[in-house]
């Protein structure tokens, strides 16, 4: 369901141009678990934004459905991230004026759910991720961990169809790792939920149907594995 | 729509409840000193403008003054006039006038002065000579041979050199006047008045009948002013619209035509400084309310870069920033409203003297106090809307890393 084709991201075109995704090309069907791997400046995150909306490629072909969706009006972008698309920074990214609970709560509302039920779905997310009894707590009040874990919490709370995760793990420990690919693997079982995750953890890789790795841009290998 | 103004607004309350309160504070404070700003310079101006106002109408002039034609060189049927006059709504009283030019001399000294007769006992309601008599006692009905006079043509021990008149004369001193038309009378001091300003205290009173003899119109019922008092200021071109409508063919000014003339440059400069202060007070609002959000917004940058990403439409993030900038305004202007009412309070309890006799406490404009309420309010919302507008088109990625 969604295809790629040849896509090219060129940074800073006119002036010392940098070709971070270098021609890459894939299908991914709906509810695959795809683990990409590859050397750090290897065009990871750079394509993840791509697949996420949140950066226009330079070139190619990007198709979910058979629908351009690099073509969509910015409008319809915005509301295909806050339907379909669950996405997790590199860095961890929340709203720092909001509590842990308002930064999940606030993609539902947008939706148009009433705040106390988006507070009520909202606090199971952030149950699922082991954050149980910290919902009011900002984020000078948590840890990396907690905070990743609170921007995961938000990529799942409104259910979408594909969840885009750069290195979710980076910041936790083994244990809670662990926990975080637990749920990842469980909504992708119940849910069929389309993961895309990139990952630097050998260990990681095991969750994964499916292995790309990523060298200078381009495709290395696209393993899938039998289990 | 109505999700993007829902959500605008949790926005904004999350960011005013966890944001930094000092900001919050500091923001509000700053509004209100705009809005004060804005509102009290004007107000000091207004009330200076009061004094003169009130030196215009207390004393020569009333609210109407209505005087003969050229080349004539009486009002003729002074009573049947008046009467018609007093009939018209909104008039308080209304009294006549005759008035001379003299010559006025005691000892070696000498002052030119007009001379009013006036009719002591329907000036009470028109004009406020007698409440500011600075020594002796005002006209009276017997009065004959008697003279009250202003105190810059008594002069004043002690008094500025410029406006020494007669240096110094008191009550009961015997003054030699000199009427235009030639005729001399002798006439004892009764009082001198002081209502602290040239338009005031540069005239001397006789009783009415008594410049009839001197002009010879001894019971023609003529009279060379007639003086109107209205019971609210601000009505008087109203009044003066159906004088003209009874039939009143004489010359009508209301006090804000004399003003004109009289005090012509003063407020001028009034006018001027009162445009001047709006201006500058709207430009440094508009500027300092502008500056402020905006750099709030831009440092927000990064906020509004996840929030797009997360699918949280512009409209909703620009109306967080319309709510959180005009909650701002509105802060400043509850805020700069108390404080101005303090600073009313305390300048009503001590207001400002300026020469010796002349004082005044700011008042405020309503309509100045709307339009600054208004262009704070309107500022705040495109304080609000415009650096919204411009983050929330940056790319996401270059709104969260700057790059
Ligand atoms: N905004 C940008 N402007 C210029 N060059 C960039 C930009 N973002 C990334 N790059 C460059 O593009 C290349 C790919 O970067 P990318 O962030 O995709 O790598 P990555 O595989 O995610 O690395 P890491 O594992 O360290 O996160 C790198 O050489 C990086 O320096
Ligand atoms: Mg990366």
């Amino acid at each position: 369901m969604m295809k790629v084709k040849n896509l090219i991201k060129v940074y800073n075109p006119e002036t010392i141009p940098v070709h971070a995704v270098n021609g890459i090309s894939f299908e991914i069907e709906k509810g695959d678990f795809v683990a990409i791997i590859g050397a750090s400046g290897s065009g990871k995150s750079t394509l993840l934004h791509m697949l996420g909306l949140l950066d226009l490629p330079t070139k190619g072909e990007y198709t979910i459905n058979n629908l351009n969706i690099v073509k969509l009006p910015e409008e319809e972008k915005t509301l295909y991230r806050l339907l379909q698309i669950g996405y997790v920074f590199q860095e961890y990214a929340l709203v720092e004026e909001m509590t842990a609970l308002g930064n999940v709560s606030i993609p539902l509302i947008m939706q148009g759910k009433s705040k106390k039920e988006a507070e009520k779905l909202a606090k199971e997310a952030l149950d699922i991720v082991g954050l149980r009894g910290m919902y009011n707590r900002t984020e000078d009040q948590l840890s990396g961990g907690e905070r990743q874990r609170v921007a995961i919490a938000r990529a799942i709370v409104a259910k979408p169809k594909i969840l885009f995760a750069d290195e979710p793990c980076a910041n936790l420990d083994s244990k809670t790792s662990e926990q975080v690919l637990e749920v990842f693997k469980k909504l992708n079982h119940e849910l069929k939920l389309t993961i895309i995750m990139v990952t630097h953890e050998e260990w990681h890789i095991k969750y994964a149907d499916r292995v790309i790795k990523l060298r200078d841009g381009v495709i290395e290998y696209d393993k899938r594995k039998n289990h | 729509m109505w999700k993007d103004v829902k959500v605008g607004f949790v926005l904004a309350s999350n960011t005013l409840k966890r944001g930094n309160k000092k900001t919050t504070i500091f923001t509000i404070i700053v509004l209100a000193l705009i809005f004060i700003n804005f509102v009290f310079l004007p107000a000091m101006i207004n009330g200076m403008q009061g004094i003169f106002i009130n030196t215009m109408t207390d004393y020569v002039y009333g609210s109407i003054t209505i005087e003969p034609l050229e080349d004539h060189p009486y009002i003729t049927s002074a009573d049947t006039l008046l009467k018609k006059i007093t009939s018209v709504t909104g008039v308080l009283a209304a009294t006549k006038r005759l008035g001379a030019g003299a010559t006025i001399t005691y000892k070696e000294k000498y002052v030119g002065s007009n001379i009013y007769g006036i009719i002591p006992g329907e000036e009470s309601q028109i004009s406020k000579f007698q409440e500011v008599m600075r020594e002796g006692d005002f006209l009276t009905e017997m009065s004959r041979d008697e003279i009250v006079l202003g105190n810059y043509v008594s002069g004043e021990e002690g008094g500025p050199e410029l406006l020494k008149g007669l240096g110094g004369v008191t009550t009961g001193t015997i003054v030699n006047v000199t009427y235009n038309n030639g005729v001399t009378k002798q006439y004892k001091v009764k009082g001198i008045f002081k209502g602290g300003s040239e338009v005031s205290d540069t005239v001397a009173l006789v009783h009415f009948k008594e410049l009839e003899d001197i002009l010879g119109v001894q019971g023609q019922d003529k009279a060379s002013t007639i003086i109107v008092k209205t019971n609210i200021i601000g009505i008087e071109p109203e009044v003066k619209e159906e004088l003209i409508y009874l039939g009143v063919k004489e010359k009508i000014d209301t006090w804000q035509e004399k003003i004109k003339d009289v005090l012509k440059d003063a407020m001028q400069i009034f006018s001027l400084l009162t445009i001047s202060s709006r201006v500058v007070g709207m430009i440094i609002a508009v500027f300092v309310l502008f500056m402020m959000i905006y750099i709030n917004t831009v440092n927000k940058r990064k906020q509004i870069g996840i929030l797009k990403a997360i699918g949280i439409t512009e409209q909703s993030i620009i109306y967080s920033r319309i709510f959180m900038s005009v909650f701002y305004a509105i802060g400043g202007i509850i805020l700069g409203s108390i404080i101005l009412l303090f600073l009313l309070l305390y300048f009503k309890e001590n207001p400002i003297h300026f020469y010796e006799t002349m004082s005044f406490s700011p008042v405020l404009e309503p309509n100045i106090t709307i339009q600054a309420l208004l262009s704070l309010l309107i500022t705040s919302f495109f304080a609000g809307l415009i650096p919204a507008w411009l983050v929330t088109r940056e790319p996401i990625l270059k709104s969260i890393w700057g790059r």
